[in-house]
Protein backbone atom coordinates (compact mmCIF):
# COMPACT_ATOMS: atom_id res chain seq x y z
CA UNK A 1 0.00 0.00 0.00
CA UNK A 2 1.32 3.19 -1.23
CA UNK A 3 2.18 5.39 1.97
CA UNK A 4 -0.17 8.16 2.50
CA UNK A 5 1.26 10.12 5.19
CA UNK A 6 2.12 14.06 4.28
CA UNK A 7 6.04 12.45 4.16
CA UNK A 8 5.32 10.07 1.51
CA UNK A 9 3.55 12.78 -0.35
CA UNK A 10 6.24 15.00 -0.10
CA UNK A 11 8.19 11.94 -0.86
CA UNK A 12 5.94 11.59 -3.80
CA UNK A 13 6.15 15.21 -4.92
CA UNK A 14 9.84 15.00 -4.40
CA UNK A 15 10.50 12.19 -6.62
CA UNK A 16 7.60 12.79 -9.34
CA UNK A 17 8.35 16.37 -10.03
CA UNK A 18 9.16 18.25 -13.52
CA UNK A 19 12.88 17.02 -13.64
CA UNK A 20 12.04 13.68 -13.27
CA UNK A 21 12.78 12.00 -16.55
CA UNK A 22 16.17 14.83 -16.82
CA UNK A 23 17.15 13.56 -13.14
CA UNK A 24 16.62 9.50 -14.34
CA UNK A 25 18.56 9.80 -17.57
CA UNK A 26 21.47 11.51 -15.10
CA UNK A 27 20.88 9.02 -12.52
CA UNK A 28 21.48 5.99 -15.70
CA UNK A 29 23.97 8.10 -17.76
CA UNK A 30 26.98 5.78 -17.08
CA UNK A 31 25.23 2.63 -18.29
CA UNK A 32 24.95 3.32 -21.82
CA UNK A 33 28.69 4.47 -21.95
CA UNK A 34 29.89 1.14 -20.21
CA UNK A 35 27.50 -0.94 -22.84
CA UNK A 36 28.98 1.15 -25.70
CA UNK A 37 32.45 0.32 -24.17
CA UNK A 38 31.61 -3.28 -23.60
CA UNK A 39 30.32 -3.87 -27.00
CA UNK A 40 33.68 -2.61 -28.63
CA UNK A 41 35.58 -4.82 -27.12
CA UNK A 42 32.96 -7.91 -27.65
CA UNK A 43 32.46 -7.04 -31.44
CA UNK A 44 36.05 -5.62 -31.99
CA UNK A 45 37.29 -1.68 -32.47
CA UNK A 46 37.06 -0.47 -35.26
CA UNK A 47 34.42 -2.05 -36.95
CA UNK A 48 35.29 -5.04 -39.75
CA UNK A 49 38.43 -4.68 -38.39
CA UNK A 50 39.15 -8.11 -37.00
CA UNK A 51 36.98 -10.92 -36.85
CA UNK A 52 33.73 -9.98 -35.14
CA UNK A 53 33.09 -11.90 -31.52
CA UNK A 54 29.63 -12.91 -32.67
CA UNK A 55 27.71 -15.68 -31.91
CA UNK A 56 29.80 -18.88 -33.30
CA UNK A 57 28.57 -21.91 -31.07
CA UNK A 58 30.70 -24.79 -31.57
CA UNK B 1 44.08 -8.59 -27.20
CA UNK B 2 43.55 -11.80 -29.20
CA UNK B 3 40.00 -12.20 -30.27
CA UNK B 4 39.33 -15.27 -29.22
CA UNK B 5 39.36 -13.68 -25.67
CA UNK B 6 36.84 -11.16 -26.82
CA UNK B 7 33.38 -12.47 -25.59
CA UNK B 8 34.95 -13.58 -22.18
CA UNK B 9 36.30 -10.04 -22.01
CA UNK B 10 33.42 -7.97 -22.79
CA UNK B 11 31.34 -10.47 -19.98
CA UNK B 12 33.96 -9.91 -17.69
CA UNK B 13 33.99 -5.77 -17.94
CA UNK B 14 30.18 -5.82 -17.90
CA UNK B 15 29.87 -8.26 -14.99
CA UNK B 16 32.47 -6.36 -13.26
CA UNK B 17 31.15 -2.99 -14.20
CA UNK B 18 28.05 -4.48 -12.34
CA UNK B 19 29.40 -5.77 -9.19
CA UNK B 20 31.66 -2.56 -9.00
CA UNK B 21 28.64 -0.73 -8.66
CA UNK B 22 26.95 -2.86 -6.16
CA UNK B 23 30.33 -1.92 -4.10
CA UNK B 24 30.01 1.28 -4.90
CA UNK B 25 26.43 1.45 -3.51
CA UNK B 26 26.81 -0.68 -0.23
CA UNK B 27 29.95 0.59 0.64
CA UNK B 28 29.36 4.57 0.30
CA UNK B 29 25.74 4.34 -0.09
CA UNK B 30 24.62 2.34 2.43
CA UNK B 31 27.64 1.38 5.44
CA UNK B 32 29.39 4.37 5.34
CA UNK B 33 26.72 6.59 4.27
CA UNK B 34 28.95 9.53 2.84
CA UNK B 35 26.67 10.05 0.04
CA UNK B 36 23.64 9.05 -1.98
CA UNK B 37 22.88 9.41 -5.40
CA UNK B 38 21.62 13.15 -5.30
CA UNK B 39 23.24 14.62 -2.75
CA UNK B 40 24.91 17.37 -4.53
CA UNK B 41 21.44 18.51 -5.36
CA UNK B 42 19.29 17.70 -2.35
CA UNK B 43 20.56 17.47 0.79
CA UNK B 44 19.27 14.64 3.67
CA UNK B 45 18.07 17.29 5.87
CA UNK B 46 14.74 15.81 6.41
CA UNK B 47 12.85 12.62 6.24
CA UNK B 48 11.31 13.00 2.95
CA UNK B 49 14.76 13.86 0.82
CA UNK B 50 16.47 10.82 2.40
CA UNK B 51 13.87 8.82 1.33
CA UNK B 52 14.03 10.30 -2.04
CA UNK B 53 17.71 9.56 -2.06
CA UNK B 54 16.77 5.86 -1.03
CA UNK B 55 14.47 6.06 -4.69
CA UNK B 56 17.54 6.96 -6.36
CA UNK B 57 19.75 4.64 -4.42
CA UNK B 58 17.12 1.98 -6.11
CA UNK B 59 17.27 3.57 -9.37
CA UNK B 60 21.16 3.55 -9.00
CA UNK B 61 21.44 -0.33 -7.83
CA UNK B 62 18.14 -1.19 -10.44
CA UNK B 63 20.85 -0.56 -13.33
CA UNK B 64 23.60 -2.32 -11.64
CA UNK B 65 21.78 -5.32 -11.15
CA UNK B 66 21.23 -5.70 -14.76
CA UNK B 67 24.64 -5.05 -15.86
CA UNK B 68 25.29 -7.88 -13.43
CA UNK B 69 22.75 -10.39 -15.08
CA UNK B 70 23.94 -9.20 -18.63
CA UNK B 71 27.16 -10.11 -17.72
CA UNK B 72 26.15 -13.22 -16.24
CA UNK B 73 24.69 -14.15 -19.45
CA UNK B 74 27.46 -12.97 -21.58
CA UNK B 75 29.87 -15.24 -19.65
CA UNK B 76 27.60 -18.28 -19.82
CA UNK B 77 27.24 -17.67 -23.73
CA UNK B 78 31.11 -17.41 -24.33
CA UNK B 79 31.45 -20.59 -22.07
CA UNK B 80 29.43 -22.67 -24.42
CA UNK B 81 32.00 -22.08 -27.28
CA UNK B 82 34.98 -23.88 -28.14
CA UNK B 83 36.50 -21.25 -30.13
CA UNK B 84 36.67 -18.96 -27.12
CA UNK B 85 40.04 -18.68 -25.21
CA UNK B 86 38.42 -18.96 -21.66
CA UNK B 87 41.01 -18.53 -18.77
CA UNK B 88 40.48 -17.32 -14.82
CA UNK B 89 43.37 -14.88 -16.24
CA UNK B 90 41.16 -13.45 -18.84
CA UNK B 91 38.52 -13.03 -16.92
CA UNK B 92 39.76 -11.87 -13.80
CA UNK B 93 41.23 -9.25 -16.06
CA UNK B 94 38.04 -8.62 -17.90
CA UNK B 95 35.91 -8.06 -14.13
CA UNK B 96 39.04 -5.53 -12.64
CA UNK B 97 38.52 -3.60 -16.33
CA UNK B 98 34.71 -3.46 -15.45
CA UNK B 99 35.00 -2.39 -12.36
CA UNK B 100 37.60 0.15 -12.94
CA UNK B 101 35.43 1.18 -16.37
CA UNK B 102 32.48 1.85 -13.56
CA UNK B 103 34.42 3.71 -11.28
CA UNK B 104 36.35 6.06 -13.51
CA UNK B 105 32.92 6.86 -16.33
CA UNK B 106 30.27 6.56 -13.20
CA UNK B 107 32.94 9.32 -11.16
CA UNK B 108 33.49 11.51 -13.94
CA UNK B 109 30.18 11.73 -15.18
CA UNK B 110 27.98 11.42 -11.74
CA UNK B 111 30.86 13.42 -9.29
CA UNK B 112 32.99 15.62 -11.72
CA UNK B 113 30.49 16.92 -14.57
CA UNK B 114 26.98 16.52 -13.91
CA UNK B 115 28.06 17.04 -9.71
CA UNK B 116 25.28 14.36 -8.76
CA UNK B 117 27.14 13.69 -5.38
CA UNK B 118 30.28 13.36 -4.02
CA UNK B 119 32.66 10.35 -2.67
CA UNK B 120 32.20 12.83 0.63
CA UNK B 121 28.69 14.89 0.29
CA UNK B 122 30.40 17.29 3.11
CA UNK B 123 33.57 17.95 1.00
CA UNK B 124 32.21 18.44 -1.85
CA UNK B 125 34.91 17.76 -5.03
CA UNK B 126 37.39 16.52 -2.59
CA UNK B 127 40.99 14.53 -3.26
CA UNK B 128 38.71 10.84 -2.84
CA UNK B 129 36.92 12.07 -6.08
CA UNK B 130 40.25 12.46 -7.80
CA UNK B 131 41.59 9.09 -5.91
CA UNK B 132 38.48 7.29 -7.36
CA UNK B 133 39.04 8.07 -11.04
CA UNK B 134 42.39 6.95 -10.48
CA UNK B 135 41.52 4.00 -8.78
CA UNK B 136 39.49 3.49 -12.12
CA UNK B 137 42.52 3.62 -14.20
CA UNK B 138 44.86 1.64 -11.84
CA UNK B 139 41.84 -0.83 -12.11
CA UNK B 140 41.53 -0.88 -16.05
CA UNK B 141 45.52 -0.90 -16.47
CA UNK B 142 45.76 -3.94 -14.20
CA UNK B 143 42.99 -5.71 -15.83
CA UNK B 144 44.52 -4.75 -19.38
CA UNK B 145 47.94 -6.32 -18.40
CA UNK B 146 45.98 -9.31 -17.29
CA UNK B 147 43.99 -9.67 -20.77
CA UNK B 148 47.21 -8.71 -22.94
CA UNK B 149 49.47 -11.21 -20.82
CA UNK B 150 47.18 -14.32 -21.97
CA UNK B 151 47.05 -13.11 -25.58
CA UNK B 152 49.80 -14.88 -26.40
CA UNK B 153 48.45 -18.38 -25.48
CA UNK B 154 44.89 -17.38 -26.60
CA UNK B 155 46.64 -17.26 -30.66
CA UNK B 156 48.90 -20.10 -30.27
CA UNK B 157 45.48 -22.06 -29.26
CA UNK B 158 43.65 -20.92 -32.11
CA UNK B 159 46.59 -21.92 -34.34
CA UNK B 160 46.39 -25.35 -32.90
CA UNK B 161 42.90 -25.68 -33.61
Amino acid sequence: MVCDTPTGEAVRAGVFDGSFVLTAMATLSPLPVIAAIAAAIHFGWPPGGTRAADDEHA
Amino acid sequence: MHDSQRPVVSAGVVLGAGLGGFFDGILFHQLLQVHNMLTGRIPKDTIANVEIQMFWDGMFHAATWLLTVAGMWMLFRAARRRDVHATGKTLLGGLATGWGLFNFVEGLIDHHLLHLHHVVERLGVSIFDWAFLASGVALIAAGWSMIRSEAGSAAQRAGTR
